[in-house]
């Protein structure tokens, strides 16, 4: 063998221990990877052959807290909800009555002298007993009214120029509920002229707002309707929760049915073997039972020397346990003198 | 530092139906199954598909596995046995040469290196090592590759490639001469 040859051996075996040039070479060349979507997909059909699913850490400990921290994190969403609802609340008495408020305070306004009318005209004679009462009312629906108005008017000058045109719409429906009542005789006419009227201060009570302020409400009922389906989802979790909790009630009730026949058993088997109970150790109390399965099934040679045993091994045991837990002729005579 | 789990014991894992357990274990050995087959097929779509049958067969007969060798012996075998079926029903490679142990495969031709990706990403040097072992014969070149992708010792790839350690040693010792020779040939 040539120099060269045993040259080429010595690469070779070392090729063969994974100790080559050229191993590390090719290596570093062969960069060859996988695509991705082989991997999605045979990473997929893996999982799915397994019925895999993402892992949810159920730990016991996890469990245990499941529902508390459920209970909390709906405790502080609900808080959360609330204070939200009240600051909204609150920049609805400041910001621009939208078309939605503005026709709210007008069937404020509107509804008694429409009841008042319609009772007015099936019955004639209340209109006179009504007279003092609506327009008592009257009055006071041109308190309401002059206070929207004036809120109205602080918003729309701050939005606009334009003069205070609403004020004298607002004013409206009270005075005319007042002349309504008088001429409840005719019922045609007026019957004829309120619908036309409250229909145009609600037209007017809807023009009203600035076009900022519509849009301020119409982000307050988007906001409106987010927070509604918030509290559906919620709703759903407290009922999920609650679902939940009974099945943990339950149970626990079960476990302590489970906890009560266990010491109802343990209590039997007290009465079965109460000295030993007291009296032995552990390994005594289980070779005493043991030799009473024993004697139990008719053995009775082979629990007399299971019993010869137990007395070389303890001595000491007290004789007087023992009659408790087996009849005399099986003990006594291994245990008299 | 945390002792790695093996991959038999992995596999046993996915048996039991942990499936993080297979993407370990498929992470850890994807890359150089890939390597080796786009080698002995030289056509990276028919690779795609027959690597992807070599996984799910995996995950398919998973309920079946035991621990009998190890289990990238058993993974290449899976992978060798596709590709060996492949070109024994395909018509489509008219140079149907012969494994040693009377498999019928194609005379592959090995156009990898000639991404223009692997190009850019390898030097000249690097090139010529792989073209090298495009250019073994195949019987050979699936050696090495056992032994480089897989890193099977001469007996697994023996056993493997149904051939006595001897024969499987001495077409170890062929492909090493010869892409040896090119390398040399290529730094003179």
């Amino acid at each position: 063998m040539t120099m060269s040859d045993q040259k080429q051996d010595q690469e070779f075996q070392d090729y063969l221990n994974g100790n080559s040039e050229m191993s590390r070479a090719y290596r570093k060349a062969s960069g060859g990877k996988t695509p991705q979507h082989l991997d999605d997909y045979i990473l997929a059909a893996a999982r799915k052959s397994v019925g895999a699913r993402p892992r949810l850490a159920y730990s016991p400990f996890s469990k245990a807290w499941q529902v508390p921290v459920s209970v909390a994190a709906v405790l502080v969403l609900s808080v959360g909800l609330v204070f939200t609802l009240q600051e909204q609340t609150g920049e609805g008495k400041f910001s621009g009555p939208g078309p939605e408020s503005g026709m709210r305070l007008q069937e404020r306004i509107d509804a008694p002298a429409d009841m008042e009318f319609r009772e007015e005209v099936a019955s004639p004679a209340v209109a006179a007993e009504r007279h003092v009462m609506a327009s008592q009312d009257a009055d006071m629906n041109d308190m309401f009214a002059d206070e929207a108005v004036q809120e109205a008017d602080a918003r729309t000058s701050a939005a606009s120029a334009e003069p205070p045109q609403p004020r004298a719409a607002a004013k409206l429906p009270a005075e005319k509920a007042a002349a309504l009542v008088q001429d409840a005789p005719l019922p045609a006419a007026e019957a004829t002229g309120l619908p036309t009227l409250r229909h145009e201060s609600r037209n007017i009570g809807a023009q009203s707002p600035p076009p900022k302020a519509t849009g301020r409400v119409n982000e307050l009922q988007g906001q409106a309707l987010e927070l509604k389906d918030e509290i559906a989802e919620l709703e759903q979790s407290r009922k999920i929760l609650e679902s939940e909790t009974t099945s943990l009630e339950q149970d626990l009730e079960r476990n302590r049915q489970k906890h009560d026949d266990l010491k109802k058993q343990a209590a039997r088997l007290t009465t079965i073997m109460p000295a030993a109970e007291i009296t032995g150790s552990r390994a005594e109390v289980s070779w005493l039972s043991h030799i009473r399965r024993v004697w139990r099934l008719g053995q009775n040679e082979l629990a007399r020397e299971n019993l010869r045993d137990f007395k070389q091994a303890h001595p000491r045991y007290p004789v007087a346990s023992l009659r408790q837990i087996f009849p005399e002729d099986l003990y006594l005579e291994i245990y008299t003198p | 530092m945390e002792e790695q789990i093996s991959d038999e014991d992995l596999m046993l894992l996915y048996r039991e139906g942990d499936a993080h357990a297979f993407e370990k274990l498929y992470l850890r050995n994807k890359d150089a199954l890939y390597r080796f087959m786009l080698s002995l097929c030289g056509n990276e779509s028919i690779t795609e598909e027959l690597f992807q049958d070599v996984w799910l067969k995996l995950v398919n007969a998973r309920q079946r596995y035991q621990v009998t060798a190890s289990f990238r012996t058993y993974l290449f075998q899976i992978a060798r046995n596709r590709v060996i079926d492949h070109y024994r029903s395909s018509t489509r490679n008219p140079q149907a040469g012969a494994f040693s142990n009377g498999d019928v495969i194609a005379e592959l031709p090995a156009d990898r290196h000639s991404r223009p990706d692997i190009q850019a990403e390898t030097n000249q040097a690097m090139q010529s090592l792989l073209q090298a072992v495009d250019a073994l014969p195949l019987e050979q070149r699936e050696a090495f590759l056992l032994k480089e992708e897989a890193g099977l010792s001469v007996q697994e790839i023996a056993n493997l490639t149904g051939v006595n350690s001897e024969t499987a040693k001495s077409r170890l010792r062929y492909a090493f001469k010869k892409i040896r020779g090119e390398m040399v040939n290529d730094h003179e």
